[in-house]
């Protein structure tokens, strides 16, 4: 009976962690709006923590500099399975104009599995809600599999 | 006791919420929202300025040879977008748009992809005789009963009477088409370079050249060469002696003239000069043009907060 119980609640709240991988901070900055109750993203139970150990879902913005990679895979290394990773703007995703940069360690995609890309630059929160949604419905998936 | 902002907690029990409910009330971005890419490939004359201005590199094309011309491909990477709208700016045919659709979520990077195929037909051989009367390409001589019209392929023609050599088509044209000879008064159009982009009709200060669309030119009699042989021989003097005479005439090659009576030698024409021509000395109230560098734009006489210069 618990274990419906448990099982209904954390599909129903999943925890976020933020990581910025050397961001400009335009998408940390809508992360934050969707967050807070403008475009409360709180009611659907996404909850920011800080700890990744706690978490759910990473959400990583930023292209990923030579500097912040080593820290950035060591915090997504220490998030639970089952989990899922969310790229926030098109930094993470491709680099966008940073590319070809000598301090860009190329995009995320290169070091781990990233399940969901939400585009923009920066993306609107309504974008992202949509993005956290889909990663919700693939956490969900992935713990149906587990 | 004291409870601070007890109303206000109360009364907001009953207000109505300021959030946006987003998923259960759709929500449309506001007018002129730079969002997803939209490529009409039907408009595209693949001149290739989007890829060239674009910001996040995420445009590229793809040109597969088949019968008669090439199909190509062009594609543009949201996921490496910046939607600052450079691509639709430069577009002269309007064939990018950035729609106000927001909702750009993947799971897979290919979903992130918009891309749009057209075919190009490869341009017709140029005839084997010289440019006819009805569509100059270089400077010949045209009739005299000729009629300046613009090219059914898209590609810039010159209106020599109305072009001063300036040499600023030739710099800004993007596909590096077009050779202009300031002293041999040569304007020349590589056929095969062309992308017939409309750059150099856009750039050109005295609207010489013609894009489909413009109006035919009648053909004058060439400018004089005689005016241009004998302001040859005054380039050397400096511009202020022969400007002392009392009533300032305008030149006839389109270079500027200084009234010295109005000039208050602040400099701003100088400043302003994108060619550098003009040397002007506050201290000692001197304004001299270099004849060579001069391209006759006219930006002086614009900037001149007197009027001082006479074009």
């Amino acid at each position: 009976m618990f274990k419906k119980l448990i099982k209904e609640s954390t599909e129903k709240s999943p925890w976020l962690f933020h990581i910025n991988a050397g961001s400009c901070n335009g998408c940390d900055i809508e992360l934050v709006s969707v967050l807070t109750p403008r475009f409360d993203a709180e009611r659907l139970g996404f909850k920011l923590v800080g700890s990744p150990r706690h978490a759910d879902i990473v959400v990583v913005t930023g292209p990923v500099t030579k500097q912040s990679l080593p820290r950035v895979l060591r915090a997504i290394s220490q998030v639970p399975e089952p989990r899922c990773i969310v790229t926030m703007g098109s930094c993470p995703q491709s680099g966008n104009v940073f590319k070809e940069s000598y301090s860009i360690a190329g995009p995320l995609s290169k070091y781990v599995h990233v399940d969901v890309d939400v585009a923009g630059c920066a993306p609107r929160p309504q974008a992202v809600i949509d993005g956290l949604a889909l990663a919700t419905q693939i956490l969900k998936e992935k713990r149906g599999q587990k | 006791m004291d409870l601070p902002f007890l109303k206000e907690a109360v009364s907001g029990l009953f207000s109505k919420t300021s959030c946006e409910m987003y998923p259960f009330v759709p929500s449309e971005a506001a007018p002129r929202y730079r969002g997803r890419i939209v490529f009409h490939p039907e408009k595209c004359i693949n001149c290739s300025m989007c890829e060239r201005v674009c910001a996040g590199g995420a445009i590229k094309s793809v040109a597969v040879p088949v019968e008669g011309g090439q199909q190509i491909t062009r594609s543009f990477n949201l996921g490496s977008c910046t939607f600052c709208s450079h691509c639709a700016d430069f577009c002269n045919h309007g064939a990018i748009e950035l729609s106000a659709d927001y909702h750009m979520v993947a799971t897979k990077e290919e979903d992130l992809i918009v891309s749009g195929t057209f075919f190009k037909a490869a341009p017709k051989k140029p005839a084997p005789k010289p440019a006819a009367p009805a569509a100059p390409k270089t400077e010949a001589a045209p009739a005299a009963s000729a009629l300046i019209k613009p090219r059914d392929d898209g590609k810039p023609v010159q209106v020599p009477s109305k072009c001063v050599y300036c040499t600023l088509c030739a710099k800004k044209c993007p596909a590096g088409a077009l050779t202009v000879d300031r002293a041999a008064k040569t304007w020349t159009l590589d056929e095969e370079s062309c992308v017939a982009c409309g750059t150099c009709a856009t750039v050109c200060p005295k609207k010489a050249i013609l894009m489909p669309g413009d109006e035919p030119v009648a053909v004058e009699a060439p400018k004089a060469e005689e005016p241009k042989a004998e302001a040859a021989p005054k380039a050397e003097e400096p511009k202020a002696e022969t400007a002392a005479a009392a009533p300032v005439q305008p030149r006839d090659d389109g270079k500027p003239v200084q009234d010295p009576s109005k000039c208050i030698y602040c400099t701003l024409c100088a400043k302003k000069c994108p060619a550098g021509a003009l040397t002007v000395d506050r201290q000692n109230k001197t304004w001299t043009l270099d004849e060579d560098s001069c391209v006759a734009c006219g930006t002086c006489a614009g900037v001149c907060p007197k009027d001082a210069i006479v074009m």
